[in-house]
C-alpha cells in the first residue's frame, strides 16, 4: 500500500500513458509512450467502460483511477471489477478528490495506493485503514 | 430475533467512535461543511426545518423490550419525549441537538441499536413483513435473509457512495405485507419442489416517478443473493444517472436501458461474483435462521378463530375481529396496535407509549415487538386466552384503537410541521380525516380503505399506493392537497390515477368524504374501494368530489 501526496492532488503527469473515459477510445496518448506499444500505464476515468480498455491490462503496471469528487461511487465499483472481474493485479492508484474518511472503504475495494487531496492529513488517513476490527464483507484484495 | 454478537458491539462502538471524531473535526472547523453532511446522513441526521432529525434503524421491524425502553429513554434525555415511526420501519426523533448526537449514538448502541446508513445515497434499512414467522400464510421466514442483507449491506465499501438512496424489501408470504414492487429491489421467497427460491424485483419506487417494479429474475436460488444483488448495485453504482437527482433512482435507469438490456449487464456482471467468496453456505444459513428460531410456545390449542369473530357491540369483540390476526402456532395470535389515535399525529408515540409497549411485549410476546410500514406496532405472539388482558391494558395506555385497515389507519409523513422538504403540512391533513371518520360504526361500515398522505412528491407517505392518495403541493405560497385514487401497494401493487384539480387544506377531508360516500353508494356486496373504482370508473368519483367545492 502507497501514500503519495502531491501539490495539487493529481498524479505526475510522466506516469502516465493513456488516459480513458467513456465509450471512447482513449483520450490522448503520451507524447513519449511510442503509439505501438501497449500502454503499461492507464488513467482511467470514473465513467470508463474496462472493456474499452481491456486489451491493454494483462501489460499493465499501474492504474491511474480518477474519483473526481468524493460523494462519486463509480470509481470504487471500478476497481472492484478491475481485481474480480478482470483480474488485474498490479498497482491501482486513486488521485483527485480523495479524502481521509474515504480509505478504508477505497483500500477494501481493491485500491493499494492513494494520491490524498492537498488538504488532507497523511497520518490521519492512514489511521482511516484499519479503524475498524472487523467488517461484514470481504475484502477485495489485489 | 438475531443477538448481537462481541464483534457486532465493537463494530458499532467504532462506528460511533469514528463519528464522534469527524463531529469534533466539524465543530472545530477542521472538516468542511459538504463532507461533514455526507458523513452525518450516513449516521443517520439530517438537518431539518427546525432542528436536525435523528432516525434510527429498526432493521426489518423487529424491536425488543429492552430497546423499545432505551428508546423511551433517548427520547427524554436527548429530544422532548416523543418519537415517529416512519414508513420503513424506522424510528425518527425530532429535537436532537448535533453536539449531543455523539453521546446519543453511544446510548443506542449499548441497546444494540444504530442510525448507519437510515439516510443518504447508499443501501437503507431492509424492511419486511410485520408479521414475519408467525402470518398463516408464510411460505419462508424472510427474517434470516433480512438479517444477512443488512449485514452485508452496513458499510460495504463499493455501494456507500451510490446515485442517489437504495431501498431493499423481503418478503416471505403469499400476501406481499412489504410493499416489494415498490422498493428499489423487491425480493420474494418461494417455494417449489426443488426447494426455496427469490423472485428479484428492480426498479419499484414511489417519489417523483412512481414506478411498479419489473422481475428481473424470477427463480434464484438463495445461496446466491449477495451475488447477484451485487451484480444489480454494481450496474446502477456504474451507470446510474448522477447528473440529475431526480433522474437517479435505478428505477430510471431500468426504464432507460429497458428490463432486458439491464437483466443481460446483470448477468453480465455476475459473472465474475457468482459462486465467489460471497456465495452463501449452508453453515451460515443456518446461522441466520438460528437467531429466528420460533419462540417457546406452550401447546396450547386453538380457542375460536379470530377470522370466525363477528363484530358485535362489544368494544373487545370489535377489536379482536380488527386488530387480532391468526397464527401459525394453536392457541396464539398477532395483535396489531393501532398507532393511529385521535388527538395524536400518525406514528407517533410518547416515552410513556414506548415503556407501555415494551411492558406489554415482555408480558404477553416474549419480549419483542414489531414495527409495520404502516406506522403501527405488532406484538407477533400472544396467546389468545389472554386477549382480553391485552385489551384492557391497551386501552389503559390509549392503544386499543380497533382500526386496523381502515379508513383512520393512515399513512401520514410528518410533513411541513417538520421536515425542511415538504410542501405542504400533512398532519393537519390527516387529523381533520380522522374527525371525519371519528365514528367508529360509521368507519367499520365503510370497511378496508387506505388512504395514504404526503406533504411532497418524495412520497414518504407512500400517497401513490393509497386506495385514497394526498399529495401536499405548493400553489403560489398555499397549501393544496393533490388526490389520486385507485393505488394499491400489495402483491397487485399499483399506483393510484389523479383525479383531478388540487384542493385548499379546509376543504380536502370534505373531499375524502365525498369520494367515500361514493363508494359506498356504488359498491355491490363485497367490493373493495378499487374494484368500485374500477368497475364505475373514476369519473363517477371525480364528479362526486369536486361538486360544489369553493376552489
Amino acid at each position: 500500500m502507497r501514500l503519495i501526496t502531491t501539490v495539487n492532488g493529481y498524479p505526475e503527469r510522466q506516469e502516465i500513458d493513456s488516459i480513458w473515459s467513456g465509450y471512447d477510445e482513449p483520450l490522448r496518448l503520451d507524447d513519449e509512450a511510442p503509439r505501438s506499444k501497449a500502454a503499461s500505464s492507464l488513467q482511467i476515468e470514473a465513467d470508463a467502460l474496462p472493456d474499452a480498455f481491456q486489451s491493454h491490462l494483462e501489460t499493465a503496471r499501474l492504474i491511474l483511477l480518477h474519483l473526481p469528487v468524493f460523494t462519486d461511487g463509480r470509481p470504487y465499483s471500478l476497481a472492484a471489477m478491475l481485481r474480480q472481474h478482470y483480474r488485474y493485479a498490479g498497482e491501482i492508484r486513486v488521485f483527485g478528490d480523495v479524502r481521509s474518511a474515504q480509505l478504508d472503504h477505497l483500500h477494501r475495494c481493491g485500491i493499494n495506493s492513494f494520491v490524498l487531496k492537498e488538504d488532507q492529513d497523511a497520518a490521519s488517513a492512514l489511521d482511516q485503514i484499519g479503524y475498524f476490527s472487523k467488517w461484514y464483507q470481504p475484502n477485495i484484495s489485489a | 430475533m438475531y443477538q448481537y454478537n462481541e464483534a457486532d458491539r465493537r463494530f458499532l462502538q467504532q462506528r460511533c467512535r469514528q463519528f464522534r471524531d469527524q463531529t469534533n473535526q466539524f465543530l472545530a472547523g477542521n472538516l468542511p461543511a459538504e463532507e461533514f453532511q455526507q458523513l452525518r446522513l450516513r449516521n443517520g441526521l439530517y438537518i431539518q426545518r427546525l432542528a436536525p432529525m435523528l432516525r434510527i434503524a429498526i432493521p426489518y421491524g423487529e424491536i425488543s423490550a429492552q430497546q423499545l425502553r432505551a428508546l423511551a429513554a433517548i427520547t427524554r434525555d436527548f429530544d422532548k419525549g416523543y418519537a415517529h415511526f416512519t414508513t420503513r420501519q424506522n424510528i425518527q426523533l425530532n429535537w436532537p441537538k448535533l453536539e449531543a448526537m455523539p453521546d446519543l449514538l453511544d446510548r443506542l448502541a449499548d441497546a444494540d441499536m444504530h442510525a448507519i446508513q437510515t439516510s443518504g445515497s447508499c443501501i437503507r434499512n431492509i424492511t419486511s413483513d410485520q408479521f414475519a414467522g408467525v402470518a398463516i400464510d408464510e411460505i419462508a421466514d424472510p427474517r434470516p435473509w433480512a438479517e444477512l442483507l443488512r449485514q452485508w449491506s452496513t458499510l460495504h465499501p463499493e455501494f456507500n457512495w451510490l446515485p442517489r438512496k437504495f431501498k431493499i424489501a423481503i418478503t416471505g408470504a403469499a400476501s406481499d405485507r412489504a410493499a416489494i414492487a415498490v422498493h428499489d429491489i423487491g425480493l420474494r421467497l418461494q417455494s417449489d419442489d426443488a426447494g426455496l427460491y427469490f423472485q428479484v424485483w428492480v426498479g419499484g419506487g414511489l417519489g417523483r416517478t412512481p414506478l411498479i417494479g419489473v422481475c428481473i429474475n424470477s427463480r434464484l436460488e438463495p445461496k446466491h443473493l449477495i451475488t447477484y444483488l451485487t451484480a444489480i448495485l454494481r450496474v446502477y453504482n456504474q451507470f446510474g444517472r448522477r447528473d440529475n437527482k431526480y433522474k437517479a433512482r435505478i428505477k430510471i435507469l431500468v426504464k432507460a436501458m429497458g428490463q432486458r438490456a439491464f437483466e443481460a449487464a446483470v448477468n453480465n456482471a455476475w459473472l465474475a461474483l457468482k459462486d465467489g467468496p460471497e456465495t452463501i453456505d449452508e453453515d451460515s444459513i443456518a446461522q441466520f435462521s438460528a437467531h429466528f428460531s420460533r419462540p417457546n410456545y406452550l401447546p396450547l390449542t386453538d380457542q375460536n378463530a379470530p377470522s370466525e369473530i363477528i363484530a358485535t357491540d362489544q368494544p373487545f369483540e370489535r377489536w379482536r375481529a380488527q386488530n387480532v390476526l391468526p397464527h401459525q402456532q394453536p392457541g396464539y395470535a398477532a395483535v396489531h396496535i393501532s398507532l393511529k389515535r385521535t388527538g395524536v399525529a400518525p406514528g407517533d408515540v410518547s416515552d410513556r407509549d414506548l415503556e407501555a409497549l415494551a411492558d406489554l411485549a415482555e408480558r404477553y410476546s416474549f419480549g419483542e415487538a414489531r414495527v409495520t410500514h404502516e406506522q403501527n406496532i405488532v406484538l407477533a405472539d400472544v396467546e389468545q386466552s389472554k386477549l382480553p388482558e391485552l385489551f384492557m391494558a391497551l386501552g389503559r395506555h390509549n392503544l386499543d384503537r380497533a382500526n386496523r385497515g381502515l379508513a383512520t389507519d393512515m399513512i401520514c409523513c410528518p410533513g411541513g410541521d417538520y421536515c425542511s422538504l415538504a410542501n405542504a403540512k400533512s398532519i393537519p391533513v390527516a387529523a381533520a380525516i380522522e374527525e371525519t371518520f371519528h365514528d367508529a360504526e360509521a368507519e367499520h361500515d365503510l370497511g378496508p380503505l387506505s388512504i395514504n398522505i404526503s406533504g411532497c412528491m418524495n412520497a414518504c407517505g407512500h400517497h401513490h399506493v393509497g386506495n385514497i392518495g394526498i399529495l401536499g403541493v405548493d400553489k403560489k405560497g398555499e397549501e393544496f392537497y393533490q388526490l389520486s385514487i385507485g393505488g394499491e401497494p400489495g402483491e397487485d401493487a399499483r399506483i393510484g390515477r389523479i383525479l383531478g384539480p388540487s384542493v385548499a387544506r379546509a376543504e380536502i377531508h370534505w373531499v375524502v368524504q365525498r369520494l367515500t360516500q361514493c363508494y359506498q353508494a356504488h359498491r355491490s356486496a363485497e367490493e373493495t374501494f378499487n374494484q368500485t373504482l374500477d368497475r364505475i370508473g373514476i369519473e363517477v368519483f371525480k364528479s362526486a368530489a369536486y361538486e360544489g367545492l369553493t376552489s
